[in-house]
């Protein structure tokens, strides 16, 4: 007992981003007790603020990690904090600024305004424990965080679509967590663990029997796959992303599924069982992926609304990133994570613009972006750029994110020998072809139309497209430099 | 001090200068056109500048240290753990091949920059985005770093894109989009084969740096250069050491090549049935022959040329073509020569059938510019043919024939536009008896359509007779042609004479009528604009055509290495 308390207590240091985000969250809670309503400006504000406190700690949390050989264990290696870890916290607490910079100065949530603050900190908590968890029951708890609170959040447009969208979600969600509560106790049964980085563990996967493993992986996998809104279980998605307000559809679109990624990595490593599994799982994700990727831009091809688009759109780049763990190396999973922070940067972007676009002009269809060069030729550009970014065209990021996931594939097929990789590299590929028609849509319209009714001209100088311009210039900038962010993530280290 | 960064400047000039105009406000709109222009004319005194320093002793081609006006500046340095690092490096330099590209660009870049003087709606984006193309041609020509190159290749798109999409004819939207679909599909299969040579190929330099054989910062010896490759081949250095470069010229050296890579020479590695470097040959060929066009990848053309505007018309034949038969010579054929030889056969054919099937449809062609855009296939099928016999003769051909096809195909374009501009009509069979109502105008058409079909006295003479003699060379110097494609390509000159003199006859002489709804007044002869940019083109068509020594002199050195190193693989190939 005496150990395990200093086990705790011990940990309490590595774990101060963490403990910031609850504090915070509480804070809010008691903040929301006051006359709410009136006070919506400086719940935005507090939250700003808590953010950006986490955010220094977790810097500061890099600057430590920097000197760490082994995954730190923490509160009996339920979580580990490792340089990876500490990566996706950056990234997902960056979205998270961002997203709640999005809503800043809006009145949408009225007098629900600090339960939308807290609960989109409920996300982000989930988030970190997801990518630090390093046992089953963490990795089951710290998804139900992440979803429940995510389904609350998407009701957060108060009509009707957005209650059935949450509904759904919930119900899909509910079916998934099941699922992988089901494999995680098969899990169990065969080896005795739940610690995934234990011995025992691995050895028992290894002696278990190939068709329970098998079935209990997969099972496993599908609650993964859901919150990373990989096909077949992205079906929750669209709805989703189209009833939800768009900083929340945008929140969702990174923070979630980049976290369920980070774990995703760590899974395939244990389930991989340093190579001696009796399934070769990169049949599996390759046609994960290629299903993704397919359905993703199939489907985007025929949407109208926008928001529907980036969701389709958003499921393909899921399916890249599941690409990269076909691969399976650590140049493979280094680009991921360069993916990863570019997916945030443009993804982030086009809904910063699409938010701007609906919150001041009401447009939510892609034919309402008629003309919009001709009245604010700014945005109009900045919009086609971050499209051909999603695209994966240079000179953007988005095309070295696609160039080094594409190079681990040939490397993976030129080292090992996996037809697979080649054949997702072929398909990939081509379905850029079919993006550009997609992602084209939108520059079409905003170029080529004329609007009938043209927006007033007006300036467009707020924090939000301020710091649109600022991602766009980022996204521009990691195709011309990608060694700097490419620094940041060589510092990472996987156990390969 | 400026001369050595002669070439940074004539691809960024016009860049920056994009930038400016997009950020001029709209009311200055009439200054647009004179920064086009005087950024295109100063490319051109720049142009004039490379070519007095220019030394056509060296070949360059092979040797990074024999290009001229040379610039290397490490771009990125992307460290991968055990993978290696992936660099790339900002290299622009000239030799024989892309000296004469260079040339023809900004010459035509500036009549197009004069045919563009008429463009009368949203002025500011038309010329900014002019000018993004303008810099993204000269960079494709003069990059050469893969990456580099492709990059420009790829941003040559969007402006073409939306100039074609938002000042063309009737069907623009749907003729933008299919050129940019097209080009974009082949530029995929471009990626896919530049993964894979980067994947493959070591910077020997760079390398002796990670591996500690020399300290940063200090100049690599030959020697430390030919240590490295010799460890490299016998495997001794470690794979994390390794840097994966992007540069062309590195490529074309076997002693670079990892061995057991995708594109190792020694070690054929065989993808998908077929051996690795043959594959990204084939890759490469067919990326860069949509943008040639080769039949049957060419419907992209005539749809693209009829909804263009004039000067687009005039850009796009004068130069975008071209980039589609450099690429060819500088990456597949220069990187992987091996598959010159194994593919020759069929490109040839391809070639053999570009000329006959443009020239046909050339000839049943109703509209003016659709016929024009034709012979343009027909004639880029001779670049092909040329390229594919692998002879000095053929290779030269080619390549005299892509700077003459670029000046005269460019006059073409722009007679369609005087005629369309007058009579907003483009259908051969509206007019009758022109030379009554334009004489001047005729003058100039005829002297055109006899230059494109191939009059002695004219460039397009001199290319296509050395392309003939090369590709019936081939098949006693190398065996990669046989002697009936040439027979059949020659048929070829015929169509064009038959297509080009009918529509004289049709359009030019008898009685003078009209079948559209045209005053007599406005169908007035050529103004000064006109023949500024005619006369300049008549002039360069005639001299390449009396003075072929001039061209042939500047590339006849790299020429020379380049068919040496396709004639090393033929050998093997036929000894086979």
């Amino acid at each position: 007992m005496q150990e395990k308390l200093t086990a705790i207590t011990g940990s309490m240091g590595y774990f101060l981003p963490e403990i910031a985000i609850v504090i915070s969250l509480v804070l809010l809670l008691i903040a929301g007790l006051f006359n709410a309503g009136r006070l919506n400006k400086l719940y935005q504000v507090l939250a700003l603020a808590f953010l950006a406190v986490t955010m220094v700690l977790v810097v500061g949390q890099w600057q430590e990690v920097g000197d760490l050989v082994r995954p730190l264990p923490l509160f009996n290696n339920m979580v580990q904090l490792t340089s990876v870890s500490v990566f996706w916290k950056m990234i997902c607490v960056l979205g998270a600024f961002i997203t709640v910079a999005m809503g800043f100065g809006n009145q949408d949530f009225k007098d629900k305004s600090s339960e939308y603050y807290l609960l989109a900190f409920g996300v982000l908590l989930g988030a970190h424990l997801l990518v630090m968890a390093n046992n089953l029951l963490t990795i089951y708890l710290s998804i139900e965080l992440l979803s429940i609170t995510a389904y609350i959040l998407t009701s957060f447009s108060f009509n009707a679509a957005s209650k059935e969208a949450a509904v759904k979600y919930l119900l899909f969600g509910a079916a998934a967590s099941g699922v992988m509560l089901f494999g995680m106790s098969w899990l169990y049964a065969l080896t005795g663990t739940l610690t995934i980085d234990d011995v025992q563990f691995l050895d028992g996967l290894i002696k278990a029997n190939a068709l329970p493993f098998t079935l209990a992986a997969i099972m496993t996998l599908a609650g993964l796959l859901y919150k990373i809104s990989a096909a077949p279980m992205h079906i929750w998605a669209p709805d989703v992303y189209t009833a939800a307000p768009t900083p929340v559809a945008a929140y969702f679109s990174i923070v979630p599924k980049l976290a369920g990624i980070g774990i995703l990595m760590k899974w395939m490593m244990v389930i991989n069982l340093f190579g001696s599994s009796p399934v070769n799982w990169t049949i599996v994700l390759a046609t994960i992926a290629m299903i993704s990727i397919g359905i993703g831009n199939f489907s985007a091809l025929w949407q109208n609304n926008v928001k529907r688009l980036l969701a389709y759109s958003s499921i393909a780049h899921s399916g890249f990133l599941v690409a990269g763990l076909v691969a399976y190396s650590e140049t493979a999973y280094k680009a991921i994570l360069f993916y990863s922070a570019i997916y945030l940067l443009m993804n982030m972007a086009a809904f910063l613009f699409v938010n701007h676009a609906e919150k001041e002009w009401g447009y939510t269809k892609v034919e309402d972006y008629k003309g919009l060069i001709n009245v604010q030729p700014l945005l109009g550009v900045a919009l086609v750029i971050v499209m051909i970014a999603l695209t994966g065209l240079p000179p953007t990021g988005g095309f070295t994110g696609k160039f080094l996931i594409f190079s681990a594939l040939w490397d993976s097929y030129v080292e090992s020998g996996n037809d697979w990789s080649l054949y997702l590299l072929i398909f990939g590929l081509m379905n850029t072809v079919i993006a550009l028609f997609y992602y084209l849509k939108l520059p079409y319209y905003i170029i080529f139309k004329n609007a009938e009714q043209k927006p007033q001209k007006q300036l467009i100088f707020s924090l939000q497209n301020f710091i649109g311009f600022f991602l766009v210039v980022m996204i521009l900038l990691s195709f011309f430099k990608p060694d700097s962010l490419m620094r940041i993530i060589n510092s990472v280290s996987f156990a390969f | 001090m400026l001369n050595n960064y002669l070439l940074s400047i004539i691809i960024f000039l016009p860049l920056i200068a994009a930038l400016v105009v997009a950020f001029i406000p709209g009311k200055f709109k009439g200054a647009f056109k004179y920064i086009a222009l005087g950024i295109a004319s100063l490319q051109v005194l720049i142009a004039i500048v490379l070519l007095s320093g220019y030394d056509a002793s060296y070949a360059g081609v092979n040797h990074l240290n024999e290009f001229q006006f040379l610039e290397n500046v490490p771009w990125f340095d992307i460290h991968l753990s055990s993978f290696g690092h992936i660099s790339a490096d900002y290299i622009v330099g000239v030799d024989g091949l892309n000296m004469s590209m260079v040339l023809l660009s900004v010459v035509v870049m500036l009549i197009g920059t004069i045919a563009s003087w008429n463009i009368k709606t949203r002025e500011k984006g038309y010329f900014s985005l002019l000018l993004l193309l303008n810099g993204a041609i000269l960079g494709c020509f003069l990059s050469l770093d893969f990456l580099l190159f492709y990059l420009f290749f790829e941003f040559m798109l969007l402006p073409m894109y939306f100039l074609i999409g938002l000042w063309g004819g009737v069907r623009r939207e749907y003729a933008s989009i299919k050129f940019f679909l097209y080009t974009l599909f082949g530029s995929i299969f471009i990626l896919i084969a530049m993964i894979a040579l980067n994947l493959s190929v070591v910077d020997p330099a760079a390398t002796a740096v990670e591996a500690g054989l020399v300290q940063e910062g200090q100049v690599v010896s030959n020697e430390i250069v030919e240590q490295v490759q010799q460890s490299l081949a016998a495997g001794q250095l470690s794979r994390e050491n390794l840097v994966h470069t992007f540069n062309m010229v590195y490529m074309t050296d076997p002693a670079n090549y990892i061995p057991g890579s995708i594109m190792d020479y020694k070690v054929m590695k065989v993808i998908l049935g077929q051996e690795g470097r043959l594959l990204m040959f084939l890759l490469l060929f067919i990326g860069f022959a949509i943008k040639i066009p080769v039949v049957p990848l060419h419907t992209w053309l005539p749809d693209a040329h009829v909804e263009a505007p004039t000067p687009i018309s005039v850009i796009l034949a004068g130069v975008l073509l071209k980039i589609g038969g450099y690429g060819l010579m500088r990456t597949a054929f220069m990187i992987i020569p091996d598959g010159v030889g194994y593919y020759g056969w069929m490109m040839g054919l391809l070639g053999v059938i570009s000329i006959i099937y443009g020239a046909l449809n050339a000839l049943g062609s109703k509209d003016l510019k659709k016929m024009i855009a034709y012979s343009s296939v027909s004639h880029m099928g001779f670049v092909l043919l040329g390229l594919a016999s692998g002879t000095t003769e053929g290779v030269s051909g080619a390549v005299y024939q892509m700077v003459s096809h670029g000046v005269i195909s460019a006059a073409l374009f722009l007679i369609v536009g005087v005629i369309y501009e007058r009579g907003h009509d483009r259908i051969i069979q509206n007019y009758s008896g022109l030379i009554n109502k334009m004489p001047r105008y005729t003058i100039f058409t005829v002297i055109f359509f006899f230059a494109s079909l191939g009059l002695p006295g004219f460039s397009g003479f001199i290319a296509e007779i050395f392309v003939l003699l090369g590709s019936f060379n081939s098949s006693v110097v190398n065996g990669f042609l046989p002697k009936w494609m040439t027979i059949i390509a020659a048929l070829g000159l015929i169509f064009s004479a038959a297509y080009y003199l009918w529509t004289i006859q049709r359009m030019f002489f008898g009685k003078f009528f009209t079948k559209i709804e045209v005053s007599n007044d406005e169908l007035t002869d050529l103004n000064t604009r006109e023949y500024v940019m005619l006369v300049p083109l008549v002039i360069l068509a005639l001299l390449m055509g009396v003075f072929p020594s001039f061209l042939l002199d500047m590339i006849n050195n790299s020429i020379a290495v380049f068919t040496d190193v396709i004639g090393q693989y033929g050998d093997i190939i036929q000894q086979n």
